[in-house]
């Protein structure tokens, strides 16, 4: 017995499963294997500890809520055997979005030419209609146990652009998050404040995907379903937690959370018109290693049913009165304290940051000011324009003398030619820096690629390649890959698409990376090493599956598909695919030459 | 290297001309792909090239060698408990098995074919050398390339090595080897690493035995019907000892300890020295080693240590990694266990990769050698991603520990 069925067995014989091995095999293997000794104890205390009171639901609601959420099994067969569809999606993710970004940005006309459908023009034109909300909100989870109850209820406020309070009360007691502006704060037990906030910052808390879910369905161009739900037109999405991992991290705050697995099947019904989730329901994967990983927990997971669920009741959406939100009386002098993150208002001037002569129809100048970080050299000044939700952000310095790009795009940038010289995009598309001969740029904003790029090149700033001793100098493309004589491998994408925003090239004297970003937070990442054969495998529980035809091996701990092919050692990496999802993700690259 | 006799020499040629035809003839038009050691340039696909050849001017050509389908490996920690294997044999479904021995062994001196000095260390010091013991009735049989093993070491006193290590020796067939201060071993062939799991050096059970490779470690097993079945089986005569089962693709080297680098290949990427015992446990490390690999360093988090050169800019890239995610508070630097220590293993397992300044132990008190990890799973995560393995998952969990497995990925 290896040790990822020994847990699962554990888990089993801890719910009464009948199917559970029989305890004999179970017991031998327990005995001698210490790990799984040591999960079967973990497992028992955790199991304990989860099995709280919950405290009475509303009348009704428990039972209202497995009502809705109960899927006839004539549903879940249809939604397993839609599921290699959906694998097919997640691997064709690049070619799609990629096709997309090149036709939008050849469109030029700052709305997509998509689908009416689709989900990316959905939440891009919806985004773009939301000034304020108002929402009355519930959250329900199953327990260790298996049983479905109320765990936290509250509301939820929106002021455009970024103001947002979330108020709950549960088992963990009350939570109070907010965000106005310059300040963000939280208040529980204690309340912590943080004072000089960037506009859109991420590290300040800036759940605006709870209100319409941009960074989660802006690159998907996948469609929706219109239907009706308690009288109100919405859009039914069907999708995975870790495309909403944002969402649902802004949502699950403050109490008690029960885990869920990034390959867990989401259903959202967002409002027809403004986008806005009415109602979220996570269900379990029905994946094998989800079943390992729920086992390694030990959590109870029958079959079918929601595991969480959220609704949005009495929406108001755009009505006028909705008082600006704010911090709790008192809570800047609390004893949680007060952050300073450095943020300082003011008008900046072009001498100091370039103004765009183009814009998104509808955007407005918002917040502008300067970055003073503490022990920080550079002065880095920084100016917003919004739409509603939508946001603009151009962040700059005139004094920038490190030997990478300026904006913590992160490791891996594809550089992209324009009229204005090269461009550096990030892996997902969300910013892109421009390198000039007196001034370093970053645009990002919860707008498509295309219009980032058309704002970029309407700053009059020229574009430099980064030196060739920079870390992103190895930034490349498929193309250039190609011409160059580069065997590697690489996502099916054609030269002609690469100017998608998908998948970003690195490449070295030893070594190529990819990295292949999807909608939300799906995404893998592809490192070829040359001249290495397999290493030896870290996870207990690792199996041999053929990937590409090749004898490869699936580490499920670590979330890797590694083989050896043309003398590399290829390690394919994915917090968010399936075993599944990555071989034939797998099976889908390519070489670029050989 | 004192003169020695020339009829060793002439019978290991006459051996080796042997096992290269026996090598060529086994091992060309087996199927599947190739086995690779971790530096050693893979086949492509379909071809199972491998090289198989020594740098010296005695090494043999090319041979072509067939991927390995792979027994299965059942290992234990500390060795195999007395009656492990007899247990295993009775075990419904098993059709073979072999026994593996393994010990470190102190390597003195090696000579060229020709007779001519390659290394010799001084009076007292040692060159640490990872050796296998294998079984000759059996170990052909179960291991698939193994028949090369077993015709190559058939004259007493010869040695098989592993391709790594015969790049590392400087030394190809006819070579010789002084180990443990007297005894002289004669190379009769060089294989791919996969055919010997990446054992610098591989004997029969009769050398061994008098040159001190006895420690029983691993059993390789071919069986029919279902693994899960054939396991349990084997479960039962584990006597109390924890069990790894590998097979296949599982793991790259069929070897006990299978889940680091063998040292063959650690030795590749951060060189070879030779060291003194200073008592049973720390060493003394050839000073010239020293100062051109370990270098004295100021990490992010952890502060000053001293760690290989070559690992330093991975273990700063974690450290920053952990900085940029806001979890630095995750590794306490007042409970960092350093990084460059050159020791034993204490379970008698040879030289620690903390010898050679890769691996680092972090948060040690509340992770200790044996004990149940409190490493929260976003630091092992972030190591992993720097390709620094994690010791929390081994047959004897080392929760705290570290160590060099992979360039980043």
């Amino acid at each position: 017995m290896i040790c990822e069925r020994a847990r699962v067995a554990v888990s089993e014989r801890m719910d009464g499963v009948d199917a559970a091995p029989s305890s004999a095999a179970l017991e031998a293997h327990l005995q001698s294997c210490g790990t799984c000794a040591e999960f079967e104890r973990l497992a028992l205390r955790t199991r304990r500890a989860l099995r709280f009171d919950l405290p009475p639901a509303p009348d009704g609601a428990v039972e209202r809520v497995i009502a809705a959420v109960s899927v006839p099994p004539s549903a879940r067969t249809q939604q397993r055997s839609r599921r290699p569809r959906r694998v097919v999606a997640a691997v064709a993710l690049f070619c799609t979005c990629a096709a997309a970004a090149f036709v939008v940005t050849r469109a030029r006309d700052g709305v997509a030419p998509a689908m009416a459908d689709d989900r990316a023009t959905f939440v891009a034109q919806a985004q773009t209609r939301v000034q304020s909300l108002q929402a009355a909100v519930a959250l329900y989870q199953r327990d260790a146990a298996g049983a479905v109850g109320a765990h936290a209820a509250g509301n939820l406020t929106y002021v455009a652009p970024e103001g947002v309070l979330l108020r709950l009360t549960g088992d963990g007691g009350a939570v109070e998050i907010g965000v106005n502006g310059e300040t963000a704060w939280r208040a529980d037990a204690t309340s912590t404040v943080i004072r000089g906030r960037e506009p859109f910052d991420a590290a300040g808390w800036s759940p605006l995907d709870l209100i319409v879910p941009v960074d989660a369905f802006g690159r998907d161009e996948a469609g929706t379903s219109a239907t009706a739900r308690d009288g109100h037109p919405v859009e039914v999405v069907t999708t995975t937690v870790a495309q909403i991992d944002e969402l649902l991290t802004a949502l699950r705050t403050g109490q008690d959370w029960r885990p869920l697995h990034p390959a867990d099947t989401v259903t959202l019904w967002l409002d027809a018109s403004s986008a806005v989730p009415r109602r979220i329901e996570v269900a379990a994967s029905p994946d094998a290693d989800r079943a390992a990983w729920a086992a390694r927990l030990g959590l109870a997971e029958p079959a079918g049913g929601a595991l969480f669920i959220a609704e949005l009741t009495e929406l108001r959406v755009n009505e006028p009165a909705v008082a600006p939100v704010s911090p709790p009386a008192g809570s800047s002098t609390t004893a949680g304290g007060a952050r300073d993150l450095g943020f300082v208002d003011r008008t900046v001037g072009e001498a100091e940051l370039p103004v765009p002569g183009w814009l998104p129809a509808g955007m407005a100048p918002y917040r502008s000011g300067e970055r003073r970080s503490p022990g920080a050299d550079d002065a880095v000044v920084v100016r917003t324009w919004t739409n509603g939700r939508a946001w603009l952000k151009l962040t700059g310095t005139r004094t920038w003398h490190r030997d990478q790009l300026f904006g913590s795009l992160g490791a891996l940038v594809r550089p992209v030619s324009t009229d204005t010289g090269v461009v550096y995009l990030s892996e997902d598309g969300s910013s892109i820096a421009v390198h000039g001969a007196d001034v370093d740029l970053v645009l990002t904003g919860s707008v498509g690629t295309a219009e980032l790029q058309r704002v970029v090149e309407s700053l009059g700033v020229r574009g430099l390649a980064v030196p060739a001793w920079w870390a992103e100098s190895g930034s490349t493309t498929v193309d250039d890959l190609q011409r160059a004589g580069r065997e590697a491998l690489v996502p099916p994408i054609g030269s002609e698409t690469d100017g998608g925003a998908t998948v970003t090239i690195s490449a070295t004297d030893d070594r190529v990376d990819v990295a292949i970003v999807g909608p939300g937070a799906r995404g893998a990442r592809l490192v070829l090493l040359d001249g290495l054969g397999a290493a030896p495998s870290e996870d207990p529980d690792a199996r041999a599956v053929e990937v590409r035809g090749i004898a490869g091996r699936y580490s499920p701990a670590l979330g890797e598909l590694a083989w050896v092919e043309r003398g590399r050692r290829v390690v394919l990496t994915s917090a968010t695919f399936t075993a599944a999802e990555l071989v034939e993700l797998a099976d889908q690259l390519r070489w670029t030459s050989g | 290297m004192s003169a020695t006799p020339r009829r060793l020499s002439l019978a290991g040629l006459a051996v080796a001309g042997v096992v290269c035809g026996i090598a060529v003839a086994s091992l060309v038009g087996g199927g599947g792909s190739a086995a690779n050691g971790d530096e050693t340039p893979a086949a492509p696909t379909g071809a199972s090239t491998t090289r198989a050849t020594a740098p010296s001017s005695s090494a043999p050509p090319p041979v072509t060698a067939a991927a390995p389908a792979g027994p299965m490996l059942v290992w234990t920690t500390g060795g195999l408990p007395p009656g492990f294997a007899d247990g295993i044999a009775a075990v419904p479904g098993v059709t073979g098995l072999t026994v593996v021995r393994g010990d470190d062994l102190d390597l003195d001196g090696t000579e060229s074919a020709a007779g001519s000095p390659v290394s010799e260390v001084r009076p007292g010091w040692f060159i640490p050398l990872d050796a296998l013991a294998v079984d000759l009735a059996t170990y052909g049989r179960v291991v698939p390339g193994g028949d090369v093993v077993v015709a190559a070491l058939t004259t007493p006193d010869s040695a098989v090595l592993g391709a790594t290590s015969a790049e590392l020796r400087g030394i190809g067939i006819g070579g010789r080897l002084t180990v443990g201060g007297a005894h002289e071993l004669t190379v009769t062939a060089v294989v791919p690493d996969a055919v010997v799991a990446a054992a610098e050096v591989v004997v029969s059970l009769e050398t061994g035995a008098t040159i001190g490779v006895t420690t029983p470690r691993s059993v390789l097993v071919r069986y029919t019907g279902a693994r899960s079945d054939v396991e349990r089986g084997i479960t039962a005569h584990r006597d109390g000892r924890q069990v790894r089962f590998r097979e296949g693709a599982e793991t790259a080297y069929l070897r006990h300890g299978d889940a680091v680098l063998p040292q063959a290949l650690i030795k590749q990427r951060f060189g070879e020295f030779a060291a003194r015992h200073r008592d049973g446990t720390w060493l003394e490390l050839d000073p010239a080693w020293v100062a051109a690999n370990i270098v004295e360093v100021d990490l992010p988090v952890l502060g000053r240590t001293r760690c290989h050169a070559l690992v330093v800019p991975m273990v700063e890239g974690a450290l920053a990694e952990l900085a940029n995610a806001g979890l630095t508070s995750l590794v306490d630097p007042a409970d960092f266990g350093g990084c460059y220590a050159p020791r034993l293993i204490g379970t008698g397992l040879g030289v620690s990769r903390h010898a050679w300044g890769v691996a680092i132990d972090v948060n040690v008190a509340a992770n200790p050698l044996g004990g149940t990890s409190r490493q929260d799973p976003r630091l092992v995560a972030v190591m992993r991603h720097w390709g620094l393995a994690w010791g929390g998952e081994w047959l004897r969990p080392d929760p705290m520990h570290f160590e060099y497995l992979s360039p980043p990925r």
